[in-house]
């Protein structure tokens, strides 16, 4: 099924970011990638760490945790 | 790869700590995957129950984690942090709530596209808030002022309030009434909700850092826009002192006010300028 859910516990997160090549910035508190480039969500914005919420498909994109970019994801659901 | 053979790959790799058979070729068997990092749960587990299947990534080596992990994207599912997708659901709960949808419905055909999700986020908001889940709005509000700003703030805050009902849908139906077709009276009611959402002509709303200074300016600040009253708002004891202090001290033609528990709500009217005309001297 397109767009299925699978969740993830807080505990799994580091996890998670590991496997996609992905960690959070300890100067900064934003993500970076492989190659220490900050990541941005959908709309641009830099993502910080703790405003980490997953990832789906689409050159890996990155969900943040606030209302609005939740809102957007769950009109692609 | 499917969610199923993703995770009948990953399982028929571990050792059968439980006594279940994940049959690939009929996808209804897992009805939700969540993923979790424990030193303590067995590499999966399956619930009879509801079906669902729980994958503890601090069981699997590194090799397995990252392919099941890549390969659950590859297949388009979504990877969404619990606290978030409770989040979300609750979002959709209450959006589907007839009232919403009928709001959501007015608005979507008459104010710029780009503020539609500020008013679900509001809508949000406004459920949550009459829920008491404080902490909850105040989160979101924060969030929807950081991405849309002041607009944002004045809209979490007009949506709360109620002026969607009491206002803005009124204005629309007193326009549709006047002899105009339906697209003049949606281009009137564009500039109306422009003004409302940008400068609130009439309406103060008292957050905490405000103080009495600026709440009497704020206050003077919407005579410009001619109108002959001014509603104030405020939730929290020192916010609901503030407006009364103001208050007391201006000149008012009248005056209306309206406590909930902690919430107070304050109509003043503007004092109107006299204007004494002197009798013109004969021949002058």
């Amino acid at each position: 099924m397109k767009n299925r859910i699978v969740t993830f516990s807080q505990a799994a997160k580091t996890e998670i970011l590991d496997a996609f090549n992905l960690k959070v910035d300890q100067a900064t508190g934003y993500l970076i990638d492989g190659q220490g480039k900050i990541v941005s969500s959908p709309d641009g914005d830099p993502v910080e760490g703790r405003h980490f919420a997953g990832l789906k498909k689409g050159s890996l994109e990155i969900i943040k945790s606030d209302i609005n970019s939740l809102i957007k994801l769950s009109d692609t659901l | 790869m499917s969610l199923i053979e993703a995770i009948g790959k990953l399982i028929s790799n571990l050792p059968p700590l439980i006594n279940v058979k994940i049959d690939v070729k009929q996808p209804t068997v897992i009805s939700t995957l969540n993923i979790i990092k424990d030193d303590h749960s067995q590499p999966y587990t399956l619930n009879p129950v509801d079906n669902s299947c729980t994958v503890n990534l601090g069981k699997l080596d590194a090799q397995k984690k990252n392919d099941f992990l890549t390969s659950l994207i590859e297949e388009g599912n979504v990877l969404l942090l619990e606290k978030a997708k409770s989040e979300v659901d609750s979002f959709r709960t209450e959006e589907r709530v007839p009232e919403n949808q009928a709001i959501i419905q007015f608005l979507s055909s008459k104010i710029p596209p780009e503020d539609l999700n500020i008013w679900r986020a509001a809508l949000y908001l406004r459920a949550s808030f009459k829920k008491g889940l404080s902490a909850i709005v105040t989160r979101i509000k924060l969030e929807i002022m950081e991405k849309y700003g002041d607009k944002g703030r004045n809209i979490a805050n007009l949506c709360t309030a109620g002026y969607l009902e009491e206002w803005l849908i009124p204005s629309y139906e007193k326009l549709k009434q006047a002899p105009n077709d339906e697209e003049s009276a949606k281009s009137s009611f564009l500039k109306l909700y422009m003004l409302l959402v940008n400068e609130l002509p009439f309406t103060v709303f008292v957050c905490h850092k405000m103080s009495l200074v600026d709440l009497r300016q704020e206050i003077d600040s919407r005579k410009k826009y001619g109108m002959d009253f001014v509603n104030i708002h405020g939730i929290g004891e020192d916010n609901v002192a503030k407006i009364k202090t103001v208050v007391d001290e201006i000149e008012k033609e009248n005056y209306s006010e309206e406590k909930k528990g902690n919430i107070l709500f304050v109509r003043v009217g503007f004092k109107k300028n006299k204007t004494i005309s002197t009798p013109k001297e004969p021949g002058e």
